[in-house]
């Protein structure tokens, strides 16, 4: 799609908003010129989006984020909380953000009944800002623990101020830790033939990947009930949002999805550069999308070869991940990290590309798909992969909707929906590729999508090696640009204004945006709310990972224990943007 | 021979032959919780291949491992998991931390639920530093522990230096001048302790 049918696109749409909701509510544009809607009350924003989600020719129905802000400065009026929710649809691929102010005594109706995919997204404004859902099935605390006392997101609340633990969090179903009695160990566990084994699987069990938990109540090897925790990897990273300068909080990305780090700087990036109206060089934005594509080749490298693995298949981990090692030596030499690359700056790159990198480049892609071959070969058609994968852990076109889940997953269950083709970026109009979707969305076909959109990256990357122009990196914005080293150390206006640079950081104008990229793991969004000045007000991460592993929950019931691994495995949750 | 006459050669034969044992068939525990699980990944997969140094056959259960590689952030919600896991270990067992998280938090994520550094919740061998540590790195550590385990080396807990300490080092009080002093005692290459005069800052 080209851009300007896209501008179209959401001009009609802001019309109809316009024209049918705005009477008693206030409209207003953001800093891409998005609409954002105030409701008047906390009973009026839940029937809105009712509206909304119904509304033929809207169709907003597909929840991207909930989150909140402090606004304890009263700039948005004298309530201490605003409540953001961010809707999406997959009709005219159009954004609305609603808001809703409300003091910390109100409560707003819970989206539960509406999409179940707010469970989740409603438990961490809680837990960060201690706002109650009216009608929320299961109000509690997700990425800290129950016994933790305050809400970290609140202003006040200071950076530093920890609580530790005895012991761990205990085994529970949902809704609140068992009682004693109720535990498997004492009650169930040896009994054979009790229908109500409960199971605890991680958080250090190795398919669990490190911090993921879930426990699950079985029936002989039957899972019935299952129940995810999480927050085993929070280290608090919208906080430091709020604390260090835009330039600093560019490090705190490369650690959120490690496993494509690249994807991250670039989408934290872009988003800080359209919050200031600054638009990249042409070089810049080409090689952008390389690093962009390759990172998600080696991020889909990582997920197949682990969920093989998991199942058993060591063959194909020890052959991707040669290719991960070749990509990892490329990404080394262009910013000198293999994993945590922080390659770059708001306004332009850390360091150009190497000039032994595009040569390399070439060969890496001539001769990857060699690769997809051969994987193709010992998965594929094989019997027990087929046997392991097919038909396990179904996440139907409704439920992937509902459960707001994105990326691979979300095309594997039938969705045809890919940022990149939808809501163009950079330059991904003018190159030619194709949006993989499956049919069924079982763990085979998130497979085959992640096989295939590494073909298409590969195609991707192709292109814009042949339309790579030359040029500066860095865009000319004294507000931004960084100064080179050998003016530093020899001009006075030059230090100075380097010094400026990083020990103030950069002056971001008052505004807010939602800027998401299409990363490998699915939608990756930066909400930002600029008070003007060197540090965010609020700096939110949508998280693809977080909608993932809340479907899981639903889609592992009815399957085995060894299908619960297998379709873990498929969702390539990340921890550390799971829980950031 | 010992003093009552019985001997000794069977007993150093067998520690050494343990010690032997011990280092070159380290069977690791990977508690990668982050970015350096990745690396932990890439460090046993092909290209670098731990096998090499007899570390490959990796547990996840502790009982069955003696070496355990903490490698990634541990928050205050972690904790306590990863106390049970270090004392699930049979004796005797070893602790690497990788990384700049583990080590000590990392600096960066000095927040509200982040340990800084896992040596406050258990005793560490080796640390690696890096954010996250190459392949090599690791590598490193592991010959490394391979030289402590067969020298019998003596696992000393880390020392952290404390907010005076800080701060005295800053304002160069008395304090810090005596603590420079003692600090000054070396040891030279033949074993003999050595003091070296008073560094002289104030020209």
């Amino acid at each position: 799609m080209e851009q300007s049918e896209f501008v179209q696109r959401q001009a009609i749409a802001t019309a109809r908003i316009h024209d049918k909701y705005s009477e008693d509510r206030q409209l207003i544009m953001d800093a891409m010129n998005e609409p954002i809607l105030w409701s008047t009350s906390a009973t009026d924003a839940f029937n809105l989006m009712k509206q909304l989600q119904s509304d033929e020719l809207l169709n907003f129905d597909y929840l991207t984020d909930i989150t909140a802000y402090d606004n304890v400065d009263g700039q948005d009026g004298p309530k201490r909380f605003v409540v953001v929710y961010q809707l999406f649809s997959t009709k005219t691929q159009t954004r609305l953000r609603i808001k809703l102010a409300i003091d910390p005594m109100e409560t707003p109706e819970s989206l539960t009944p509406l999409w179940p995919g707010a469970n989740w997204l409603e438990r961490e404004v809680y837990d960060m800002f201690g706002v109650k859902f009216k009608g929320h099935p299961n109000l509690r605390r997700i990425l800290m623990d129950e016994r933790f006392t305050g809400f970290p997101l609140r202003k006040e609340y200071p950076l530093k101020q920890r609580e530790q633990f005895p012991d761990n969090v205990p085994l529970h179903l949902g809704s609140h830790p068992l009682a004693k009695e109720e535990r498997s160990d004492e009650k169930y566990l040896h009994d054979f033939y009790n229908p109500n084994v409960l199971l605890n699987i991680g958080p250090a069990h190795p398919a669990m990947h490190g911090t993921l938990r879930i426990m699950c109540r079985l029936n002989g090897e039957t899972i019935e009930d299952a129940a995810c925790e999480i927050g085993y990897l929070h280290r608090g990273m919208e906080k430091l949002g709020e604390n260090k300068t835009y330039h600093q909080w560019i490090v705190y990305t490369d650690r959120m999805n490690y496993c494509s780090a690249l994807n991250n700087n670039i989408a934290y990036c872009m988003t800080v550069e359209n919050l200031m109206g600054i638009s990249i060089t042409e070089r810049c934005m080409w090689v952008r999308m390389i690093l962009m594509e390759l990172s998600r080749i080696i991020d889909h490298i990582i997920c197949v070869a682990i969920n093989a693995l998991d199942m058993g298949a060591m063959t194909v981990f020890w052959l991707m991940y040669y290719w991960r090692e070749e990509a990892y030596t490329m990404i080394e030499s262009l910013c000198g990290m293999r994993l945590t690359t922080t390659a770059t700056r708001v306004g332009g790159m850390a360091y150009d590309l190497p000039e032994d990198f595009i040569p390399r480049l070439k060969k890496f892609v001539k001769e990857f798909p060699s690769c997809l071959v051969e994987i193709h070969g010992l998965l594929t058609g094989n019997r027990i992969w087929i046997d392991r994968t097919k038909n396990v852990g179904k996440l139907s076109k409704e439920d992937a909707l509902k459960f707001s889940i994105t990326g691979p997953c979300l095309r594997a269950s039938g969705i045809d929906l890919d940022l990149r083709r939808d809501r163009p970026y950079y330059a991904y109009h003018q190159v030619k590729f194709d949006v993989v979707v499956g049919s069924h969305g079982d763990v085979f076909e998130r497979y085959l999508v992640r096989m295939e959109e590494m073909r298409q990256s590969v195609r991707i990357i192709e292109q814009c090696i042949q339309r790579l122009p030359g040029g500066p990196i860095w865009v000319d914005d004294p507000r931004v640009r960084i100064p080179e080293k050998i003016d530093v150390y020899t001009k006075m206006e030059v230090l100075i204004h380097h010094f400026k640079i990083f020990m103030e950081g950069i002056n971001v104008p008052p505004g807010e945006l939602y800027n998401a990229v299409e990363g490998p793991n699915g939608e990756l969004g930066f909400y930002i709310l600029s008070k003007g000045g060197p540090k965010a007000w609020r700096m939110r991460v949508k998280a693809p990972s977080f909608m993932l592993f809340q479907s899981f929950e639903h889609s592992v019931v009815g399957d085995k224990i060894p299908d619960a691994i297998a379709n873990l495995g498929s969702l390539n949750i990340i921890a550390g943007e799971l829980d950031r | 021979m010992a003093k009552d006459g019985s001997s000794m050669i069977l007993p150093s034969l067998m520690s050494e032959a343990l010690k032997w044992a011990h280092k070159n068939s380290l069977w690791p525990m990977p508690f990668g919780t982050s970015c350096c699980g990745i690396e932990i990944m890439s460090t046993l997969s092909s290209t670098y291949d731990l096998s090499r140094f007899g570390a490959e056959v990796v547990r996840f259960s502790p009982r069955q491992a003696d070496l355990l590689i903490v490698g990634g952030t541990i928050t205050t919600k972690m904790a306590p998991v990863l106390r049970t896991i270090y004392e699930q270990i049979l004796e005797p067992k070893w602790v690497i931390s990788m990384g700049a998280c583990a080590s000590s938090g990392n600096g960066i994520f000095d927040t509200y639920s982040v340990l800084m550094g896992i040596d406050e919740i258990i005793p560490v061998d080796v640390y690696v530093p890096g954010c996250p540590p190459i392949p090599e790195g690791l590598i490193h550590a592991i010959l490394h522990l391979q030289k402590v385990i067969d020298k019998n080396l003596e696992r000393k807990p880390a020392v952290r230096p404390t907010q005076e300490d800080a701060m005295n080092a800053m304002t160069y009080s008395k304090c810090a001048q005596a603590k420079l002093q003692k600090s000054a005692t070396i040891v030279t290459e033949d074993g003999l302790a050595q003091s070296k005069t008073t560094p002289d800052w104030k020209s």
